[in-house]
């Protein structure tokens, strides 16, 4: 393992890759337009670049270069089952983009990709169809912002936004656009949907200080779902992952109070819980590309290929945690993650 | 170390005079020049040829993660206005027989240009130019780069052309092209050096001495091999949360007054114990 010191890297998105069957769509031309200095370069197909052999994950991360694609189908895929489905039976999620601007030590999509280059799918509207064709047979649950954080994007993407105005039209779809950003100038633009719901991921201070790098602090969220709620946006709260660290106790409650001192407890949906899990396979490789992350080195026990904190310490965050959040929200609510 | 490669003796020259490099005679097969820090192989022209040397080379010398490949030469410009003796980094390697692709990370600042190359198997003619699909062309890049990602990551990996002519071979001989490289010398060893002197190699977590120490409880508390590996994980990640952990360890095993282990179940109890108290 390498690195590098002092700053001899190039800035972010100074090279952008396009595949040539996309360089005419609307999207690509769009998004181009915010980046008039970067180097265009063309490329056939996005895994040519984006899957390449024994690439250097932590060092992409800090020159992170864009790849504009197209989606070709699947365009939807069932919820797994590490992730709530908040009692919606017809689980789905949508990938319009892959990796993330901000850069959390626990974040799976280093263990998933082999790149930690941001691909962006700019045929929104084959996602579109498809989500008609399957509305067509039932209502959907559709998480659209798993596999990268795409408020954080807003700027320069715009997808968001599409998609506060495509689920208008479709009352039987709901929306879920989770996210780690404060970014309340692109959402003051919408106007708020009964069926779009903002998820915000909230972490102690120390956690965020530590491991959540780049993100708006705990409080920059805060104040931005302050106003999300005011506006009339859905808003989900979610203390999830749940991470071990040496005073968790201590940390987690005064997050939990900060957060209901300052937001009203009954215009809030609903809350998600749960203790940090991953797949075997994505903890491996985490740990090859940051060998000196603590917080993936501690010693998860397996159990059915996914790795969890041992059961006694996750039973005992989740039950005090769980115990916190009653005080402040009805216990239909809250939504709690268990293996 | 810096791995350098060129097609041609004319291209590597210039180098083994500026890094002062010296011939070293262990190579039959290659010229293949070195000092300290730099190792040069000249491969002679053509894909088959720039693979074979790169593969010879990091053979002998396995290359390490802070190791980087350059691979230098001159090229054949389609644009006029990609004037001679301009210095090019290639974002993109298109191999003209296959019709495959490949891209070097383009992570590392540099003062030069850049463009993809095409990597043709024999040199392009004028006449055929518009059927290159990059701006410029040579006839080992790509050979280098496939040989070159068995042993490199891709940022490793640099890919540095200066403009020889726009595709009237006639009018290069070994003098023009020693010059244009002697040009331009300075400016990418500068680079090249100074991006090789900032690449880490990172030690490993634990020190000998930690190594003992974990060998000894393993030994100890004969642990099987799935509960040294938990061990190990439990220290690594105490190591890394707190800084150390062999302070910590010894006192464990003076208070709790554990050895020695007689049977399985004891074994099973302690480890637990262990794992609780570094968890
Ligand atoms: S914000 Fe979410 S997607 Fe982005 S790095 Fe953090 S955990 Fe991953």
């Amino acid at each position: 393992m390498n690195g590098l010191c002092g700053n001899l890297l190039n800035p972010p998105f100074s090279h952008i890759y396009i595949e040539r069957d996309i360089t005419d769509h609307p999207n690509t031309i769009k998004i181009l337009s915010h980046f008039p200095k970067s180097r265009q370069v063309l490329i056939k197909h996005y895994k040519d670049i984006f899957c390449r052999s024994r690439q250097n994950y932590s060092l992409q991360k800090q020159s992170q270069n864009l790849i504009l694609a197209k989606k070709r189908s699947p365009f939807i895929y069932q919820g797994s089952p590490l992730c709530q489905n908040f009692g919606n039976p017809n689980f789905y999620y949508a990938n319009m983009a892959i990796n993330c601007v901000f850069h959390c030590e626990y974040c799976y999509l280093q263990g998933m990709y082999p790149s930690a280059n941001i691909v962006v799918f700019v045929n929104l509207e084959d996602i579109f169809d498809d989500v008609r064709m399957l509305l067509k047979n039932c209502p959907v649950y559709l998480c659209i912002s798993y596999d990268t954080d795409l408020l954080a994007l807003e700027k320069f993407l715009g997808f968001s936004e599409k998609w506060f105005e495509f689920a208008g039209f479709y009352p039987h779809l709901t929306v879920e656009l989770r996210t780690k950003s404060a970014n309340w100038s692109s959402l003051e633009k919408f106007t708020p949907q009964e069926n779009i719901i903002l998820a915000w991921t909230l972490s102690c201070d120390r956690v965020w200080e530590k491991y959540e790098h780049g993100t708006p602090s705990p409080m920059q969220r805060l104040n931005c779902i302050e106003k999300a709620l005011a506006k009339g946006f859905q808003v989900r709260i979610c203390f999830d992952p749940i991470i071990y660290i040496k005073d968790w106790e201590k940390q987690y409650r005064e997050l939990i109070e900060t957060v209901f001192l300052k937001l009203p407890a009954d215009k809030i949906k609903d809350v998600s819980m749960g203790s940090f899990r991953i797949p075997c396979g994505y903890l491996k490789n985490m740990r090859k590309n940051k060998p000196y992350s603590s917080i993936i080195n501690y010693p998860f026990r397996a159990a059915n290929d996914v790795y969890t904190y041992p059961s006694d310490l996750s039973d005992k965050m989740n039950s005090y945690i769980h115990g916190l959040l009653k005080k402040y929200i009805p216990e239909e609510k809250i939504f709690l993650w268990n293996n | 170390m810096i791995m350098i490669f060129t097609a041609l003796y004319c291209e590597a020259k210039p180098l083994i005079r500026f890094f002062g490099l010296k011939k070293d005679p262990g190579f039959i097969r290659f010229q293949v020049f070195r000092n300290e820090d730099i190792i040069l192989l000249i491969t002679k022209p053509g894909i088959a040829n720039a693979a074979i040397g790169v593969t010879h080379l990091c053979s002998v010398y396995p290359p390490g993660p802070s190791d980087l490949l350059l691979n230098i030469g001159i090229c054949g410009a389609k644009n006029r206005d990609m004037p001679i003796g301009t210095v090019y980094l290639c974002n993109k390697i298109y191999e003209m027989e296959t019709g495959f692709s490949f891209y070097p990370d383009m992570i590392y600042a540099h003062p030069f240009e850049e463009s993809g190359i095409a990597t043709n198997s024999s040199p392009v003619l004028e006449k055929h130019t518009e059927h290159i699909p990059e701006n410029l062309t040579d006839m080992e890049a790509s050979g280098v780069y496939r040989a070159g990602m068995l042993f490199f990551q891709p940022h490793q990996m640099f890919f540095v052309k200066i403009v020889s002519d726009h595709f009237q071979l006639d009018k290069i001989d070994s003098n023009i092209v020693n010059e244009l490289i002697q040009q331009n010398i300075s400016e990418i060893a500068a680079w090249i050096t100074r991006l090789h002197n900032r690449m880490i190699n990172t030690p490993p977590l634990f020190t000998p001495d930690e190594e003992n120490m974990l060998a000894e409880v393993s030994k100890n508390l004969r642990l099987t091999v799935s509960m040294q590996h938990q061990l190990r994980q439990a220290m690594r990640y105490y190591k890394l949360q707190y800084g150390s952990f062999s302070e910590h360890l010894s006192s464990f095993f003076e208070k709790e007054d554990i050895l020695p282990i007689e049977n399985k179940y004891e074994r099973k109890k302690c480890f637990e114990r262990l794992m609780r108290e570094f968890t």
